[in-house]
């Protein structure tokens, strides 16, 4: 389990993360980019690393849950 | 016992994403990246921007320290150019040695095209390596007169950080406008309009066909007889493919590593990614060299889906890129060579707008100035493939 978060002073919305993790990044309701689901597990967590390192400007965090990841 | 050995000749982007990806993915043998600079893998973009403007300084680029490539189990080799290819034997020739692999990606990347004029040892230069960055930095310090030879993205992001230093430019410019077959002759009149407009002297149609200067540039002599004195000459004149340590391999070079659609370079175990690969887009039927970041990380991300067993589908690549030119933000994907072009919103010669590119009723090409939100709808609806027709309802309602 990881929580994503977007840095909004980097994020240059190359659009890149919705096109591979569209099940977690997204238009919200005022189409703009949106975190549609901020913790994330499973396969999921394998195309927002994927996001991430296709990210033009590094503007993807994602904090592993520890206490989650070895519980 | 490890089964396995990816060896990754360079050490730019797509190297580096192409061990992180392979990590992702489970690999779990050895990973050697062979990369000819000194110094850390950094990213490039920056340079052109932020490094010349002294907003960033040449260590902010690299992508991650050291202990970073140990953690994640990456053996990084700096200063370690690589010099032949025995793919029968499955060797790497290197500076210090021979390197064995069960796997190799070419990453050698590319270098600037080679000025073509005579030139003093002092102020003309180039810009690709973190090296040139801190090169030309040194040159704006000193409140030099600029004239940038090419106006392609690396010459406007130059001729951009030098405006904001305050410094005298003029960009000269061979083809009738600049950045026309990235976005199209139409719209790159907007490029034209914006160099002038923050006080850039661009001349297209021209280029520079003397260097004057014994010790150090003093003017430029142009195609057309003008002679525009100057203390610093930057080149920005395309790149050429680092492909010359393939020579006797027996891999196909051809402006770059010639790759199948796979990006698989002749034999099986043999990939390559970044601009230094030339594939044909199965979308456009084109044989190309990527040349954008994006593409650089998307043909990493499939050569190391490949390598761990991926579905065997051919590499395509969304086309994305992105310029910051003069305080202002452009984004690009899909098609540019595309029959109709439509302003959807905005105006070509204001500070927004988003174009789209329309050929076969679909939408193929989408192009933004500071208008991030819209093209991210567009580039959606064009992932979706709406209809040409549709496009501005969909775009902009």
């Amino acid at each position: 389990m990881a929580d994503v978060t977007i840095d909004w002073d980097r994020c240059i919305h190359s659009g890149m993360c919705t096109t591979i993790a569209g099940n977690v990044f997204g238009m919200g309701p005022d189409a703009r980019l949106v975190v549609l689901h901020p913790t994330v597990t499973g396969a999921d967590l394998d195309s927002v690393h994927d996001a991430a390192a296709c990210c033009p400007v590094d503007a993807i965090a994602i904090a592993v849950d520890v206490v989650a990841a070895d519980g | 016992m490890r089964t396995r050995r990816v060896v990754v000749a360079g050490g730019g982007l797509a190297a580096v994403r192409v061990t992180e990806f392979l990590r992702r993915r489970g690999f779990d043998g050895a990973v050697v990246v062979l990369g000819d600079e000194p110094h850390l893998p950094y990213d490039r973009p920056p340079l052109s921007k932020d490094v010349l403007t002294g907003k960033s300084r040449p260590q902010d680029v690299t992508f991650k320290d050291g202990q970073a490539f140990a953690d994640l189990d990456v053996e990084l080799r700096t200063g370690c150019a690589v010099l032949g290819l025995d793919p029968v034997r499955g060797v790497v020739e290197t500076v210090a040695g021979r390197v064995p692999y069960d796997d190799l990606v070419v990453c050698t990347g590319a270098r600037p095209r080679p000025v073509p004029w005579q030139t003093p040892p002092e102020g003309v230069l180039v810009l690709r390596t973190v090296d040139d960055a801190v090169a030309i930095r040194a040159e704006l310090e000193r409140r030099p007169t600029v004239v940038v030879a090419g106006a392609g993205f690396v010459g406007a992001e130059v001729a951009s950080s030098a405006r904001a230093l305050g410094l005298d430019v003029t960009v000269v410019e061979v083809q009738p406008t600049p950045l026309a077959r990235a976005v199209g002759p139409l719209v790159a009149a907007a490029f034209v309009s914006m160099h002038r407009a923050n006080g850039t002297d661009l001349r297209c149609g021209v280029a520079v066909a003397e260097v004057l200067g014994r010790e150090r540039v003093e003017a430029v002599r142009l195609t057309d007889g003008s002679v525009l004195p100057c203390d610093l000459l930057v080149a920005g004149l395309g790149v050429v493919p680092n492909v010359e340590w393939l020579a006797g391999s027996g891999l196909r070079v051809d402006d770059g590593v010639v790759c199948d659609g796979q990006l698989c370079a002749g034999p099986s175990n043999v990939h390559a990614a970044g601009d230094v690969a030339r594939w044909t887009d199965p979308r456009t039927g084109r044989s190309a060299r990527g040349q954008q970041w994006m593409v650089a990380v998307e043909q990493a991300r499939h050569v190391a889906n490949r390598l761990t067993g991926g579905a065997p589908a051919p590499f395509t690549t969304g086309r994305y890129f992105w310029t910051h030119q003069y305080g202002h933000h452009f984004q690009f994907a899909g098609d540019a060579g595309a029959r109709e072009v439509r302003v959807l919103c905005g105006a070509l010669e204001a500070d927004e707008f988003v174009v789209g590119y329309g050929d076969g009723g679909r939408l193929v090409g989408v192009l933004a100035k500071n208008r991030s939100a819209a093209f991210v709808r567009a580039k959606t609806a064009m992932d979706r493939g709406v209809a040409w027709d549709d496009v501005h309802a969909t775009v902009l309602g």
